[in-house]
């Protein structure tokens, strides 16, 4: 497996693993409003693929925001405790969207890297052609 | 008769220097969001061009046994300096950074094959065959 070939997995890995956090991310959104839910969070591990000995980076297991939820004040609501407060969730839109938008940007980047080792894959290949 | 042929070897371990660096450009921003990745790079190529003489290689007696970083042995991998982009979790990628350097391995690449491409063009001319 040459280094150019091994540079495209390495870039395939990290758009795969800014996907899932991407996921992660809008299950986080579609679920701001639900009671007692606490948002995910998703760190990247790196691993070693033992077949061709590249280092390749991974979602790893997912973990819970441990932050208190927030207390909302509504009497009316079915989930409310005698003091008229119950538990939100402890999703903060404005991490969310941050962190989105930073998925999306490592994503380009490793889209980039992608392109940039299939044009010198692409030059090699032009100078058998000659 | 013995062709000395440097230009060639020389253009061709720089293309392989810059395809080998841009693996760990690519790896490291793979791993822009791993905490404590420490983001590496390869010694320059004017640092080991005539240096690798002594080449202390590790033996594979299996194909499943782990390779050193880089899969190739006579290039260095070190860590590359910091950037001041160090994060809270312990990474110190900086896209830029990594981004300026691609660009620089991408233009490495191009001189290296532009080198070796014009060399053949000289030996073809010499053998009298024209372009």
């Amino acid at each position: 497996m040459s280094e150019l070939s091994r540079s495209l997995a390495v870039s395939a890995s990290g758009m795969n693993a800014q996907a899932a956090r991407l996921r992660v991310t809008s299950e986080n959104i579609a679920n701001a409003d639900t009671p007692g839910y606490h948002r995910k969070v998703l760190p990247f591990v790196e691993v070693v693929d033992t077949q061709s000995g590249n280092t390749l980076v991974e979602p790893g297991a997912i973990g819970l925001d441990p932050t208190d939820p927030e207390l909302i004040f509504d009497p009316m609501h079915p989930l409310a405790g005698e003091d008229g407060y119950y538990q939100g969730s402890n999703v903060q839109l404005i991490l969310e969207i941050a962190d989105a938008r930073e998925a999306q940007r490592t994503y380009e980047a490793n889209l980039k890297m992608m392109d940039q080792a299939r044009q010198m894959n692409a030059s090699v290949l032009e100078l058998l052609r000659r | 008769m013995k062709l000395d042929l440097d230009i060639l070897a020389m253009s061709r371990d720089l293309a392989a220097h810059s395809a080998v660096r841009q693996e760990l450009v690519a790896r490291n921003i793979a791993n822009a969001d791993t905490p404590a990745y420490r983001a590496v790079d390869l010694v320059d190529f004017s640092d080991v061009f005539n240096s690798n003489t002594t080449d202390f290689t590790l033996k594979f007696s299996r194909s499943t046994h782990l390779r050193p970083i880089g899969g190739l042995a006579e290039f260095r991998t070190i860590e590359s300096p910091s950037t001041g982009a160090d994060q809270p979790n312990g990474n110190n990628v900086g896209l830029e950074g990594q981004m300026i350097k691609s660009i620089a391995v991408q233009q490495d690449h191009d001189l290296a094959l532009g080198i070796y491409r014009k060399s053949l063009g000289i030996l073809r001319l010499a053998l009298g065959r024209g372009r």
